[in-house]
């Protein structure tokens, strides 16, 4: 049995002749809560909108518990709950409302409203007009739409934007507990990588249109290579002193870099800068963070 | 984890079609609280009352051809405001089908929508259903106002045919500019061309004589002049076509199909 939730093969949009979304092959699995990762305007709405059968591709395809969409989507936009960019909302009516015209689409028992409002924690103002709501009520109640109709997976496009630290916090805990305690699959973008590491089980970043990377964080994170960063006082000098150690070394302004954090290689080094009478500053370990990777792999694929 | 996603699946309902109720009752839900409502009751309350302001102001003369007894009362009053309902009609028309979809564009709710499991056909089809039973209800209440009038001015029996006819007739006729319109709201975000469009073709489709009496706005004008029985007042060159009731029926119901079909297909292949 195929356990891939999503699956795009090729998934392409193209404006003109600009595409937007290149040649795109997501793999979401079942109980992952897949991170979206990309810069804004690197294709992570465009891609969600073709998922959603909202917008046609202009190649490739796209499947959701392997039904194609948009040609199939009727069969399976019921397991589907989706919080497409800003959320949507009726500001004349009241949250409830707002819940019940879903609900009575998806021909869900009012019972499940109140259970929604209760996970995003909306039920005191429920009666409350939704056009009065704060910026994070609105979110919390787009999120309440998607969850409405019990779905098997839940898309969520930057669930956290324009919020404050406290809703950020608090959406991310509610993302995090929809595998765990309602099986539900999440695909979930954002713009920001540390937001992702600290939900996301799977990682796709996208730059550019085009998928530079997918797979486990795991793997994501044992990209961040240490290394050993050594300050001294005559860089070009001290080049040529520890050239001993062959080509792991390299010079970064008034430092050295050692690839590698074996002790007796940085103690060779510092023996060898103190022999030739380089001064050294600070010797220091270093680890590149998720950002750096991050930025590491759009600016390759920006300049590829 | 299978555990897990096996309990959320047998919790979800089996996939199914979704009833043409749970769409006309969703819209109901969503045209609550909006200026949809009063506007089909103002209509006519608006066209009553401006007969009432009309015979206040100079009643006498213009009662003159019913004391005579050249006229009937109908034709008093409806050749008063006739013409008037004939605008009314169209410009109603247009204000409904803008209010009905703008709220959605206003609310950004095409994109949740129509990620539902909704057929994009339905959510116009009813779209459509709602706006023209909006409008039925401000030509019943049309008639009653008629009515009203008669009554108040003491105009003889009450004609129950015409009076049903003219509840019927150019409420059906109507239908074609209320789906052009619908046709039109939807495909723009802002309403102002539609409401442009709206207004002014009434004023032009009435009166000129150079449109076929077969396009939507002429139609209107027809089927008014059917129901009070010849030439409205304020209307001139205005006069009994080819068009029997049957036939205004018929072209009205083609238009319908056409125009809503159409808008229909528009709203499937839209990109949200």
């Amino acid at each position: 049995m195929n356990d891939l939730v999503v699956e795009t093969k090729g998934l392409t949009k193209r404006y003109g002749k600009r595409a937007v979304v290149d040649r795109l092959d997501l793999h979401v699995e079942r109980g992952q809560i897949y991170g979206f990762l990309g810069l804004n305007g690197a294709g992570k709405t465009t891609t969600i909108r073709m998922l959603m059968g909202l917008i046609h591709p202009s190649a490739g395809s796209a499947r959701l518990f392997g039904r194609a969409v948009p040609a199939e989507r009727m069969q399976v936009m019921r397991r589907v709950g989706a919080l497409v960019e800003s959320p949507s909302y009726y500001a004349h009516l009241s949250g409830w409302d707002n819940l019940k015209v879903v609900a009575t689409l998806l021909d869900v028992p009012d019972r499940r409203i109140g259970e929604v409002l209760a996970i995003v924690r909306l039920t005191g103002d429920a009666k409350r007009k939704a056009g009065d709501y704060s910026l994070g009520m609105k979110q919390r109640l787009g999120i309440a739409a998607a969850l409405i109709g019990s779905p098997d997976l839940v898309v969520l496009d930057e669930p956290t934007n324009g919020l404050d630290p406290a809703g950020i916090h608090e959406i991310r805990d509610l993302i995090r507990r929809m595998p765990r305690e309602h099986g539900i699959t999440v695909l979930v973008s954002s713009h920001l990588l540390a937001e992702i590491d600290q939900m996301a089980t799977s990682v796709g970043v996208i730059h550019g249109g085009r998928l530079i990377f997918q797979g486990r964080i795991e793997e994501l994170r044992a990209r961040s290579r240490e290394h050993v960063r050594v300050e001294i006082d005559r860089p070009a000098d001290a080049l040529v002193a520890a050239s001993g150690l062959g080509a792991r070394l390299t010079e970064a302004g008034d430092a050295l870099v050692l690839d590698s954090t074996s002790p007796s290689d940085a103690a060779n080094l510092v023996r060898a800068l103190v022999a030739r009478d380089i001064g050294v500053f600070r010797v220091e370990e270093r680890r590149l963070s998720l950002e750096d990777i991050f930025l590491e792999l759009t600016g390759e694929a920006g300049a590829a | 984890m299978s555990e897990l996603t096996h309990a959320a699946r047998a919790a979800a309902p089996a996939p199914r079609r979704t009833p043409v109720l749970a769409y006309l009752a969703a819209d109901w839900r969503r045209m609550r609280r909006t200026w949809l409502l009063p506007l089909t009751l103002m209509g006519p309350l608006g066209v009553t009352l401006m007969g009432v302001i009309l015979f206040l102001m100079a009643g006498e003369p213009r009662l003159k051809g019913f004391r005579a007894g050249g006229l009937t009362g109908w034709e008093v009053v409806t050749g008063e405001l006739g013409m008037v309902q004939v605008l009314a009609l169209g410009l109603g028309a247009a204000l409904l089908a803008s209010m009905i979809v703008d709220v959605e564009h206003r609310s950004d709710t095409w994109k949740q929508m129509l990620g539902l499991p909704v057929s994009r056909g339905m959510v116009y089809g009813v779209k459509f259903a709602w706006a023209a039973a909006l409008l039925a209800v401000s030509s019943v209440l049309m008639a009653v106002g008629y009515v009203a009038l008669m009554v108040w001015l003491h105009l003889g029996p009450l004609p129950w045919a015409a009076l049903a006819t003219i509840a019927v007739l150019p409420w059906v006729a109507t239908l074609p500019v209320l789906a052009f319109q619908l046709l039109l709201s939807t495909s723009m975000r802002n309403q102002a061309l539609p409401l442009a469009v709206g207004v002014l073709t009434p004023i032009f489709g009435m009166g000129m004589s150079t449109m076929a009496a077969w396009m939507p706005w002429r139609l209107i004008t027809q089927a008014m002049t059917v129901a009070v029985g010849g030439v409205v007042a304020g209307g001139p060159g205005e006069s009994l076509t080819w068009l029997t009731p049957g036939v205004i029926v018929g072209l009205s119901v083609a238009w319908v199909v056409v125009l809503v079909s159409a808008g229909a297909v528009l709203l499937a292949r839209r990109e949200v």
